[in-house]
């Protein structure tokens, strides 16, 4: 197993969490995936959303970037984290957890360290 | 040789697990290394390699690259010797490589091959995707990549002909990534040369032209914003000039550079 598939599994060790993947933020390339597929968006749809909320700071703020994405519904958070890379373009870790199990401070923090650690 | 030839070419590949190369004749040229049916590497001059980004882009020195290379080639465990001396890492070279797969995937699916020979057999790559890619995912991503251009420009064979004319001072640009571009926007080099010169993929740098056309940092015109729901951010909003005022699209391409051009023989250059 890739080292990309390893750190993605590992994801589905936190809790709450149903589903991770790693997106390109550029082309929308999907890297790596794993948990249930249906509980994400396609890659490119993720990038795309990432990008239009990206746009939409830059107008508003000037050159802020951003750094994650949280959206909540009635029965799931969805995280999107930027994963800074020291060269390369940045890539995104797009995580999926039900709501009912997930403390979203302390699953927000779990993820960061993930992304902190995928390039370490 | 149409498109769809090719397709079923490589699916048939796919399902006989074939190991070997597919050499495709067109333009750009390319090679597709396969083993046991899934895509380990693409070669072509379109796109640039892994070896180009790691270079280019900085992560790696050309020393380490020579060294790792004399040491793991043979074996291909050049990436191997690469995170053992060159501090990178396993997960870094991984998208590296993927990256440099699907993107030479799509400099090659630009225009139709002309065409095509199997050979059998490995051969030895630097960088190897391991397993390897499987065919459909590919070409799926083929297919939505020359769709996400299409919608957000217009023909992505002529997106990546044109050559990039910047219009703005790179110093005034926050996005690094713009900034790189801007900085090889002279008239004189396109889209694939400035994935080769920047270490960065070619639709990587494509899609960031259409975005920077869209914001007025460069030349060039964007295709009219889909109308009614299309996928999140496809459609790219027409660039506003000082004052709000929305600025002027032109009616066709702009042509593919207004810097002057030189005439062989004539010694000197011309703007026609």
């Amino acid at each position: 197993m890739s080292q990309l598939a390893m750190s993605m599994r590992h994801l589905l060790d936190e809790q709450g969490v149903s589903a991770a993947m790693l997106v390109d933020g550029t082309t929308g390339l999907e890297y790596g995936f794993s948990g249930d597929r249906s509980a994400l968006p396609r890659a490119a749809q993720a990038c795309d959303d990432a990008r239009t909320v990206s746009d939409t700071l830059e107008a508003a703020t000037g050159d802020a970037e951003l750094e994650n994405i949280t959206v909540t519904t009635t029965e799931c958070h969805y995280v999107t984290r930027v994963v800074p890379r020291e060269r390369g373009d940045a890539l995104l870790l797009v995580v999926a957890l039900a709501r009912e199990s997930t403390n979203l401070a302390l699953a927000a923090r779990q993820i960061d360290h993930h992304a902190r650690h995928l390039f370490a | 040789m149409s498109m769809s030839d090719f397709r079923s070419e490589l699916t048939a590949l796919c399902e006989q697990r074939f190991t070997g190369v597919l050499r495709i004749e067109g333009s750009p040229a390319g090679a597709m290394h396969l083993r046991e049916g899934l895509i380990a590497g693409i070669v072509t001059p379109g796109a640039p390699g892994p070896e180009s980004l790691l270079l280019k882009s900085g992560r790696i020195t050309e020393r380490e690259w020579s060294a790792a290379y004399a040491a793991g080639a043979a074996e291909e465990r050049v990436a191997e010797q690469l995170t053992a001396t060159a501090g990178i890492g396993a997960a870094e070279l991984e998208v590296v490589t993927v990256s440099a797969l699907y993107d030479a995937a799509f400099a090659l699916a630009l225009n139709r091959p002309e065409r095509w020979q199997t050979e059998p057999g490995a051969v030895h790559l630097p960088l190897p995707v391991r397993p390897g890619v499987h065919p459909r995912d590919l070409l799926r991503e083929n297919r939505r990549r020359l769709s996400e251009l299409s919608q957000r420009w217009g023909s992505p064979q002529q997106l990546v002909m044109q050559r990039v004319t910047g219009r703005a001072a790179p110093s005034g640009v926050a996005n690094a990534r713009f900034r790189d571009i801007l900085l090889h926007a002279n008239g004189r080099h396109t889209p694939r040369d400035i994935a080769f010169l920047v270490g960065r993929g070619t639709f990587a740098v494509v899609t960031d032209i259409v975005s920077m056309t869209a914001r007025g940092l460069l030349d060039g015109r964007p295709a009219p914003a889909p109308t009614g729901a299309g996928a999140a951010g496809a459609a790219i909003r027409t660039p506003a000039r000082e004052g709000g005022a929305p600025a002027a699209v032109p009616p066709g391409p702009l042509p593919p550079a207004a810097l002057p051009r030189r005439r062989p023989g004539t010694g000197r250059p011309t703007t026609n």
